[in-house]
């Protein structure tokens, strides 16, 4: 039986507003230009290409963002485990695995430490999301089983 | 499935409805129904035990095994 718990409640509301903090960071890239002079010490030809690297890990992070929400909606719903959820951690491992391309392309040309951590974290992330959702397929098929003993 | 209930022979043989017989071995009218209707996966002997005390009858007498034609 699932309790609800104040834990989902302070997560839910911290990706909600992650999400929100994301979309605004993603529409304020494009003006960003002195900033990111400033934090990455870049000349000005430099700047598009940091520019297009930060606004497709932002929207990838939207997207990872969304589908925590919708897994999150399930959760506090009482119903996790169907398969729209397996489908979500799926397609996070796939975002997280285009971030981990896209900074692995900004090492290539502007290579840093951070840049291999962020590789190494969502390359990670990515495993653990695939393992997640083999999770919950398994779960899916006792959950049904369980559901289907009279 | 090779194992078939025949939990609505033995049901109309008592004259007893879903609804009463479900009061009756306290599980849902939807979960009996679901092994009515041959959907159910398993069965607890608890739910077993229960259906044979209501319906004063052996478990044979609700659950079949029917060789396929495939032999599985």
């Amino acid at each position: 039986m699932y309790q609800k718990s104040i834990v989902h409640y302070m997560t839910k509301i911290s990706i909600d507003i992650l999400f929100i903090v994301a979309i605004i960071c993603c529409i304020l890239v494009p003006f960003s230009s002195s900033w990111l002079f400033r934090y990455f010490g870049i000349v000005e030809e430099g700047a598009l290409f940091v520019k297009a690297i930060l606004m497709a890990s932002g929207i990838s992070c939207v997207y990872i963002l969304w589908q925590l929400k919708v897994i999150f909606k399930t959760l506090l719903q009482g119903n996790p485990f169907i398969h729209a959820n397996v489908s979500s951690l799926r397609k996070i491992a796939v975002a997280c695995l285009v971030i981990a391309f896209i900074y692995f392309v900004k090492m290539i040309v502007m290579p840093t430490i951070s840049t291999i951590i962020i590789i190494i974290i969502f390359v990670v992330a990515c495993l653990l999301c695939l393992t997640l959702k083999d999770l919950f397929k398994q779960s899916i098929y006792y959950k049904d089983e369980n559901d289907l003993t009279v | 499935m090779a194992i078939i209930i025949q939990l609505d022979v033995m049901m109309a043989k008592r004259k007893i409805g879903l609804m009463e017989l479900a009061e009756k071995i306290n599980i849902t009218p939807a979960n009996l129904s679901i092994l009515k209707n041959n959907k159910a996966k398993a069965i607890r002997l608890s739910t077993l035990d229960e259906i044979c005390r209501a319906l004063d009858c052996q478990p044979g007498d609700i659950i079949e095994y029917v060789e396929e034609e495939n032999g599985q």
